[in-house]
């Protein structure tokens, strides 16, 4: 009896868990970037579903061409450069493309205006991302597959979940080591809060600028891939993730590393404890947290720079 | 006997000793004129957004339809129709229908697979007196409450009672051995409607199982793994679902990793199409519907139309037509050209709209899926309900052990109601 609730609790906190790394990978980079560059960009939610359309992509390509010749080993590898490296780091070299043409411009002017243009171009890619893969929903379910699942006494559970969570928690720490004790980040820390006073250092703060950018655009992009293996991504997932990734952002605070953490930990925990065991409030109650935040701390509950 | 259909219809009704007029060269005995302009038809569909699970392959099949009735020269053997497509996926659906209907003139207007649409339409159609076939929709609304007298509008495809009712007796003639029963549908009005549909019939037809859940997800929705928990824990027999698209996706991929079928009967109403999108994923006998028998797959002694149409599609498209809305467009078209064609060879003149209204009442025709017919006094085609195991083949999934109900027992009657046919069962 004691075991069996014991594993029903221990369930529901994976599931927490994997979706607050997803909701993290996501709402980081946005945080990140409107924190230390004040660009609010709608279209960050667009790169996640990009990762995953990409890591699909490459996961059937890699199954078509070596699927039965390589070992466990050696396809697990495989699938985890192409998931860790290759997608993030593809999918950078499009965000920063993007970020030369379609979002320099839009530096510096209103928020409201930033909202409303990169709504139009998460909105565009979502229509490039199905003019490329379609509309149907893509799978590829290969990676977790490959893993298997582990068993308990209600059901089992895939192992790649439990993937996801650690390489998640690893780049938190990571990133959370970068900022606090390296130079580069120290220098990023600093220019969110007087960009100006940095650049009379002589530091090139456009360059700090693109590396931020691009280290976000990859969380990003990570998330989406580690996300694919145990679900499938589609047109419309993208919108989806706009609001997720705006709760991340106003329950943390702008710019926070700790806030993001924290926020994606409670709204991760929140919609699985929610639609468990009252699945009508699922979404309402994310937004009730949103609100009760933005109502007493409207900061965010790490953020220093107004909502 | 004229017409585009006449080689099939001909073929299919054991008719292949009918003369045809037309052989007769340029003597017009055989009826009267023909409109020489082509037929101006409009088919509407989510060609974009989660919807298009159920409309590129619809759109896809239409197109295949309409080129193969052009090949034989249109309808009549003489007419050619110019077809056109438009995306469902806009936010004035009814802007999209006036202007269609009047500004662009086409004779008929073919479509909708959303239900909040169809709504929306279906008086417009009315009002408008335009010639209007719905392809797809299942909601039971569209003529138990928003036109309850048509004139103008038909649906070539049965309700959502064909799935919910099916369901239930289904349940009650074929699993004796299931005794307790969990829902999980999309929140929205077509997962709703389907789970009262159900809940109903179960209760009307006091079948001896406990419901011991009803969960409605979000619609859209990417994470299962808590519902899939939940029910892992109440551990019921057998699932109601009518999920369908990424959704369905989802919850099937995450209810692998979580071992929910190993135990649990779930039955995915309108999900067969999710098996063109995932076929590695399905698991080895569980049930699905594909909104009556629109399935590619399986010995269910089909008729010769079924091979022809799932191999013109294969090869036209190079993937079977896993989805209904495929099917479902073949009847759509082919009712609109047979109710036409039907028409002038009984009368001798090509209908008017009116004329092509009164062909329509009561049409019956074989198509892939079987026979399909209007039953008098309703506009509104009834199917069987249609069930299967999922069983994995080499290259493809069957369905097998599949379970056909008759129309009589799963569509109202024309007279009735839906909620008050089922209540009453």
């Amino acid at each position: 009896m004691v075991q069996q609730i014991l594993s029903e609790q221990l369930v529901i906190i994976l599931n927490g868990l994997s979706g607050a790394a997803t909701l993290f990978l996501l709402g980081t980079g946005l945080s990140l970037i409107y924190g230390m560059l004040n660009f609010l960009n709608l279209a960050h939610a667009a790169f996640l579903p990009l990762g995953a359309y990409l890591a699909a992509s490459l996961i059937q390509a890699t199954v078509g061409a070596v699927g039965g010749t390589l070992g466990f080993v050696g396809l697990f590898v495989v699938f985890l450069v192409l998931l860790v490296v290759v997608v993030p780091a593809v999918v950078s070299i499009v965000g920063l493309a993007m970020e030369r043409t379609a979002f320099k411009p839009l530096y510096g002017i209103e928020d409201d205006y930033q909202l409303l243009a990169t709504f139009g171009i998460i909105l565009m890619m979502e229509d490039a991302m199905k003019f490329i893969w379609g509309g149907e929903p893509v799978s590829a379910t290969a990676p977790s597959n490959l893993l298997g699942t582990f068993s308990l006494p209600g059901g089992t559970y895939p192992w790649w979940s439990v993937l996801t969570i650690l390489i998640t928690a690893l780049v938190a720490g990571t990133l959370y080591y970068f900022f606090e004790e390296t130079r580069l980040g120290k220098i990023t820390l600093a220019m969110a809060e007087d960009e100006e006073a940095v650049g009379f250092t002589g530091i090139d703060t456009r360059s700090i600028h693109l590396k931020v950018f691009v280290i976000g655009i990859a969380l990003a992009a990570l998330g989406g891939a580690l996300y694919l293996p145990t679900a499938s991504v589609t047109t419309g997932l993208a919108l989806e993730f706009v609001i997720l990734a705006f709760a991340v952002l106003v329950i943390g605070g702008l710019g926070s590393l700790k806030g993001a953490i924290a926020a994606s930990l409670i709204i991760g925990m929140v919609q699985a404890y929610g639609s468990y065991y009252v699945p009508v409030l699922e979404l309402a109650l994310v937004f009730l947290l949103m609100a009760t935040i933005m109502l007493i701390k409207p900061t965010g509950l790490f953020g220093e720079i107004e909502a | 006997m004229k017409g585009a259909g006449t080689a099939t219809v001909a073929a299919s009704m054991g008719l292949a000793g009918c003369s045809n007029p037309a052989d007769q060269g340029e003597d017009s005995s055989g009826g009267g004129p023909i409109p020489d302009e082509p037929l101006r038809m409009a088919c509407i569909g989510f060609t974009s957004g989660p919807a298009s699970v159920f409309g590129t392959p619809m759109m896809q099949s239409a197109r295949m339809v309409v080129d193969q009735i052009n090949e034989n020269g249109g309808i009549l053997g003489e007419r050619e129709i110019e077809m056109e497509e438009f995306d469902e996926n806009v936010d004035e659906v009814v802007q999209q229908y006036r202007r269609l209907a009047t500004r662009e003139e086409f004779d008929v207007i073919v479509g909708y697979i959303s239900s909040a649409n169809v709504l929306s339409i279906a008086p417009i159609a009315e009002e408008l007196e335009q010639p209007t076939v719905v392809w797809d929709t299942g909601t039971t609304n569209l003529f138990d409450d928003a036109v309850t007298d048509p004139q103008y509008i038909f649906r070539t495809c049965a309700s959502s009672s064909t799935d919910a009712v099916g369901a239930a007796r289904l349940l009650q003639n074929a699993l004796p051995d299931v005794e307790t029963v969990a829902g999980v549908n999309q929140d929205y009005a077509f997962g709703r409607n389907n789970w009262d549909l159900f809940q109903r019939a179960v209760e009307s037809l006091g079948i001896d199982v406990e419901l011991v859940d009803a969960r409605f997800t979000p619609f859209p929705n990417d994470d299962y793994s808590s519902t899939i928990s939940a029910l892992n824990d109440t551990n019921p027999d057998f699932i109601y679902s009518s999920h369908w698209g990424g959704d369905a996706v989802n919850f099937i991929t995450q209810a692998n990793n979580q071992g929910l079928f190993d135990d649990t009967l779930p039955c995915f109403t309108a999900g067969s199409h999710v098996i063109g999108n995932i076929p590695d994923e399905i698991p080895e006998g569980i049930l699905f519907g594909a909104r009556g028998p629109h399935y590619p797959f399986g010995d269910q002694q089909w008729n010769s139309l079924h091979g022809e149409f799932v191999q013109s599609y294969q090869d036209e498209y190079g993937e079977p037509p896993y989805a209904h809305g495929a099917f479902h467009a073949w009847q759509a078209i082919w009712a609109y050209v047979y109710a036409v064609e039907r028409a002038y060879n009984l009368s001798g003149e090509y209908p008017t709209k009116d004329q092509w209204v009164q062909s329509m009442e009561g049409i019956g025709f074989n198509s892939p899926s079987g026979f399909v017919n209007m039953p008098q006094g309703s506009h509104n085609v009834v199917e069987p309900s249609f069930y299967g195991f999922s069983e994995r083949q080499e290259d493809r999934v069957a369905l097998r052990d599949t379970v056909w109900i008759t129309p009589e027992h799963v569509n109202p009657p024309a007279s009735m109601s839906t909620g008050e046919w089922i209540d009453n069962l």
